[in-house]
C-alpha cells in the first residue's frame, strides 16, 4: 500500500508570532484577525488559555478578562509567505510537498526516499529533527491515508510511523473533533449529541450530513472516505540547481579541476534527483584569476542524471577551451526538466554494468597488489556472523545474482572486521545497557538476539541488539556475556 | 498460579534430536512447579509411556502429543499434535501409523488427507502453510498457531507471518518453545546428536546444530519475559492442556474382536450360545437355580469385556 506522510505545525500563525516576537515566550499571547477592539482571538497559547480565554473570543472581552494578554495580528501573506519557506526546506526531503488547507500541515510523498534514509523512521525523524532545531515544533506521521495521516498528527507529536491501515483507522478515530476547521456552532452541535471525536463523526450515515449539517461537515466527511484520496499535488521548484565552490590556490590543471567538479557534481546530481527531475543543460563559469569569466553552456543529447556522462562532456569542452588565468571559483547552474520514473530510479535499480571493464579494471589490481589481491565473499552457514562468509580470491568477476532480483530489504549492514569494544560501564550489565562515544546515545534497542556456540573449542556467547541512536543512525551491537562486554559489530545504512 | 504448560517437549525417544530422558523433562517440569508437560517426540509417541510412570509419582500431568511431519506441496512442515481424549490419541495414532508406512524407517511423512478423520485432536501449526491447510479441514476451533521464541533473528519475521495468517483465519496463537533438554547443561549432547543425525564434524555444523541454548525447559517467569507484549499466548496453553484430558490410564487391553453374525452384538451371541448349551444339556428344560447363575456369570464377563475370549474359547 502506497505511504503519505503528514508533517503538521500546530497553530502556525502562533508559533510565527512567537518566532518574530521570542520576549513574548513567557506571556499570555492571542493571535487576533484584526486590529480593532472587535478583532476575533484565532489562536492562543497555554497561558492565555489557562486563563480562561478562548479562540473566538473578542479582543476587549479578552483584554478586560487579561489584562496583561499580548495580541497581534499574523496576516495571511505573512503565514503563505512562512509556507513557502516551509515547503522549500520540506522539499529537501522529498521532491512532493504538498500545502494543505489546513494551516501548518503538509503532505509529503516519503515513497522512494525509504532506501536513501534507512527507512521511514529515519527519514521522518530527519524531518522532524531538522524543524526542531529551527525552533518549529512539530509532528511528522508516516501513514496510508492523507487526511488519517494529519488526524493522527494532531494528537500525537514527535514521529509516529504506522504500521497498518487498520492501526491508522484506530488511532487517527481518537482525534477529538474539535481538532479539525469546523465551526464553533457546530462543534456544539455534535457535542450535544455526544459526539466527541473523528471516530464517532466518521460512523455517521453520510446521506443525510449534508442536509442536517451543511456543507462543512459533509466534506469534511467525504474527505475521509476510503476511495477520495487524492494524488500529492506537489509544490514545484522555484529556483534552478546550483552548487558552486572556491579553488585554492587557484588552479588552471584540467585534471585537478575536473576532479573537484566531479565531486560536486555529484552533489548537483543528488538535488536534481531529489527534485525527481533531470539536468537539460549545465552552465558552466569559470571565475579566474586577474581575468573575465569563462562560461560554457553543456548540453546533453537527452535530458541525462548520469554524472559520468556529464563529466565526460565537461572535460571534452575544457579540453577544447583556452583558459586565460587560473581558476578561482566553479559556479555549475543546472536547467532542469522532469525526469522519465526509470532516471529517477535508486541505486539498485540501476541498468546493468559494463563486465568487460570489470575484468579490465580486476586484471591491472591484480598486475599491481598481486594474484590474491582481488576476493569475494562466499556465504557459508554459520550462527557466528563474522564466521558466516570468508573473502576467497577469485579470477573472474561474476554479476551478483541480486543485480537480476530487487533487493528484500534497502538496509544494508557493514560488518567490522573486528567488533570495537565499547567503553566499559559499572556492574549490573547488560541491563545498564551499552555506552557510546560522547554525544551519543541510543534512544531504541531492538532484540535480543542470542547466539551461542562453540563450546568445544572457545564458548562464545553473545546477545545482538540493533541500536537507534539520536542522531538517526542504526548500530548493531552485542554485549557478550563471558566478558561481560558490550561490543560495536557493525552499522545500518 | 502457573503461567504455562510446556506443549513443544521432545525427549531422547526423538532420535538424535531431544538430549534428556523423558523422566528428567517431567522431573524438571515438576521442580520448576509446572501443572503439566507434553510430550511431543518426533513422529511418534515412544517417550510417553516412560514420562507417564514418573508423573505418576511426582503427581503431574503429562499431555500426551506427538511432534508430526506434514507433508505439504512437497515440502516437510511441523505441526504438533495433542490428543484431547481417547479417540484424539487413537486418531493420532492412526495418523502415525499411515506416515511411518508410507515412508523409510525412522521417518513418517504425514499428507493432510491422513488428518482429516482426526478429530479430538488440538494441531499447533508451526508454519502459514499448515495452518492453511488444516484450516479448510479442521476449521479454526482445533487449530492454534505456534509461536516459539528462542532469541533467534529469523524468528520475528516468521513469527510476523504466522500470526497475520492465523488473524485472517481468525486462528488464536499460542506460546510454546521448542523444549530439547531440560537443562541447558545437555546443549553440547544435544549439538553432538544434531551433528551425528546431519553427518557433520562440530567445526563444520554451521546451521545443523541450534544458534543458541534456549531448547531448555524453562521456569514460568523466563517464558512470561519472553512473551511479554503477548501473555494472553502464553496463558492459553494452561488451557490447552486443561482441555487435554487424556491419559494413558485410559488404555487398557481390548480384546480383538470376534466375527459375529449379522446384527448380533458380542455379547447378545454369547448370552445365545451359552443359553443353546444350557437347554442342550438340560433336555430343553433349565432349571431356575441354572438359569439364574448363566446370567450373573453373563454379567460378570459383560462387566469385565471378556466375551471376546470366551467366544474364541468355547
Amino acid at each position: 500500500m502506497k505511504r503519505v506522510s503528514c508533517v503538521l505545525l500546530p497553530m502556525l500563525p502562533l508559533q510565527i508570532l512567537l518566532r518574530e516576537k521570542p520576549h513574548w515566550a513567557d506571556a499570555p499571547v492571542a493571535v487576533v484577525d484584526d486590529e480593532g477592539p472587535n478583532g476575533r482571538i484565532t489562536h492562543l497559547n497555554l497561558l492565555a488559555k489557562k486563563s480562561r480565554l478562548r479562540i473566538g473570543m473578542r479582543q476587549t472581552v479578552a483584554r478586560d478578562l487579561l489584562p496583561n494578554l499580548h495580541t497581534a495580528v499574523v496576516s495571511p501573506e505573512r503565514a503563505s509567505e512562512v509556507s513557502r519557506e516551509l515547503i522549500t526546506s520540506l522539499q529537501t526531503f522529498s521532491p512532493r510537498v504538498e500545502a494543505i488547507a489546513h494551516a501548518g500541515a503538509f503532505h509529503i510523498d516519503p515513497e522512494g526516499l525509504r532506501r536513501l534514509y534507512g527507512g521511514y523512521r529515519n527519514w521522518a525523524m530527519s524531518i522532524h529533527r531538522y524543524l526542531q532545531a529551527r525552533h518549529w515544533r512539530n509532528s511528522v506521521t508516516v501513514g496510508f491515508h492523507r487526511q488519517r495521516a494529519l488526524a493522527v498528527a494532531m494528537t500525537h507529536g514527535g514521529v509516529t510511523i504506522l504500521q497498518s491501515a487498520d492501526e491508522e483507522r484506530e488511532r487517527s478515530n481518537e482525534t477529538p473533533l474539535g481538532e479539525f476547521d469546523l465551526p464553533g456552532e457546530l462543534c456544539e452541535s455534535f457535542g450535544a449529541l455526544g459526539i466527541e471525536t473523528l471516530g464517532d463523526f466518521l460512523a455517521l450515515p453520510p446521506g443525510e450530513l449534508h442536509s442536517r449539517f451543511g456543507a462543512k461537515a459533509s466534506a469534511l466527511h467525504d474527505s475521509f472516505a476510503e476511495g477520495m484520496q487524492l494524488p500529492i499535488q506537489p509544490h514545484a521548484f522555484d529556483e534552478p540547481s546550483r552548487i558552486s565552490f572556491q579553488v585554492d590556490p587557484p588552479d588552471d590543471n584540467q585534471d585537478r579541476l575536473l576532479f573537484a567538479i566531479k565531486g560536486a557534481l555529484h552533489s548537483l546530481l543528488h538535488q536534481v534527483r531529489a527534485r525527481g527531475e533531470a539536468v537539460q543543460s549545465l552552465q558552466l563559469s569559470l571565475h579566474l584569476e586577474r581575468a573575465p569569466l569563462h562560461q560554457e553552456h553543456i548540453e546533453p543529447a537527452s535530458p541525462t542524471l548520469d554524472l559520468m556522462l556529464v563529466l565526460e562532456l565537461i572535460r571534452l569542452r575544457l579540453g577544447e577551451a583556452s583558459l586565460q588565468g587560473a581558476v578561482e571559483e566553479v559556479e555549475i547552474v543546472a536547467n532542469t526538466v522532469r525526469a522519465r520514473a526509470e532516471q529517477v530510479a535508486l541505486p539498485g535499480h540501476q541498468p546493468s554494468r559494463d563486465m568487460s571493464a570489470a575484468h579490465r579494471a580486476l586484471d591491472r589490481i591484480r598486475a599491481a597488489y598481486g594474484e590474491h589481491s582481488v576476493t569475494t565473499a562466499h556465504v557459508r552457514e554459520a550462527h557466528l556472523p563474522e564466521a558466516s562468509f570468508r573473502f576467497e580470491p577469485i579470477q573472474h568477476a561474476r554479476l551478483s545474482d541480486r543485480a537480476s532480483v530487487p533487493p528484500l530489504s534497502s538496509m544494508v549492514r557493514r560488518v567490522y572486521s573486528r567488533p570495537k569494544p565499547l567503553p566499559p560501564r559499572k556492574p549490573k550489565e547488560p541491563e545498564a545497557g551499552p555506552t557510546l562515544a560522547k554525544d551519543h546515545a541510543i534512544e531504541h534497542m531492538y532484540g535480543p538476539y542470542r547466539v551461542s556456540g562453540g563450546w568445544w573449542k572457545r564458548l562464545v556467547e553473545r546477545d545482538y541488539y540493533y541500536a537507534e541512536t539520536d542522531h538517526g543512525d542504526l548500530l548493531w551491537l552485542f554485549y557478550d556475556r563471558p566478558r561481560k562486554r558490550w561490543f560495536l559489530h557493525g552499522v545500518l545504512d | 498460579m502457573s503461567a504455562y504448560v510446556p506443549l513443544w517437549v521432545k525427549s531422547n525417544h526423538s532420535f538424535l534430536e531431544g538430549a534428556s530422558f523423558p523422566e528428567e523433562l517431567v522431573e524438571q517440569a515438576h521442580a520448576l512447579g509446572l501443572p503439566a508437560v507434553a510430550i511431543t517426540d518426533r513422529d511418534g509417541v515412544y517417550g510417553l509411556v516412560r514420562a507417564h510412570m514418573r508423573a505418576k509419582e511426582l503427581g503431574i500431568r503429562i499431555v500426551t502429543g506427538a511432534q508430526l511431519t506434514v507433508d505439504i506441496e512437497g515440502s516437510a512442515h511441523h505441526v504438533v499434535a495433542l490428543a484431547k481424549t481417547r479417540r484424539g490419541y487413537a486418531d493420532l495414532c492412526r495418523s502415525l501409523s499411515l506416515g511411518h508406512a508410507r515412508c523409510e524407517k525412522g521417518v513418517a511423512l504425514i499428507t493432510p488427507s491422513d488428518l482429516e478423520q482426526a478429530r479430538d485432536v488440538f494441531f499447533l501449526c508451526t508454519t502459514p502453510a499448515t495452518l492453511r491447510v488444516l484450516h479448510a479441514s479442521h476449521g479454526p476451533s482445533s487449530l492454534f498457531a505456534l509461536c516459539a521464541r528462542h532469541l533467534t533473528d529469523r524468528e520475528k519475521p516468521r513469527e510476523k507471518g504466522l500470526r497475520s495468517v492465523a488473524k485472517e483465519l481468525d486462528v488464536q496463537t499460542v506460546g510454546a518453545n521448542e523444549v530439547l533438554y531440560h537443562d541447558k547443561l545437555r546443549r553440547p549432547l544435544q549439538d553432538i546428536l544434531a551433528c551425528i543425525r546431519g553427518g557433520k564434524v562440530l567445526s563444520e555444523a554451521g546451521h545443523t546444530i541450534c544458534a543458541n541454548a534456549e531448547h531448555d525447559l524453562k521456569p514460568a517467569d523466563e517464558l512470561a519475559r519472553l512473551f511479554a507484549d503477548d501473555p494472553a499466548s502464553l496463558r492459553r496453553t494452561l488451557d490447552i492442556a486443561e482441555q487435554c484430558a487424556f491419559s494413558l490410564d485410559d488404555l487398557r487391553y481390548r480384546y480383538p474382536e470376534e466375527h459375529l453374525p449379522s446384527g448380533r452384538s458380542e455379547q447378545g451371541w454369547l448370552r445365545e450360545l451359552a443359553f443353546q448349551g444350557a437347554r442342550r444339556r438340560y433336555q430343553g428344560k433349565v432349571p431356575a437355580d441354572v438359569r439364574t447363575q448363566l446370567e450373573r456369570e453373563i454379567q460378570i464377563i459383560r462387566k469385565l469385556d471378556y466375551g471376546g475370549y470366551f467366544l474364541t474359547m468355547y
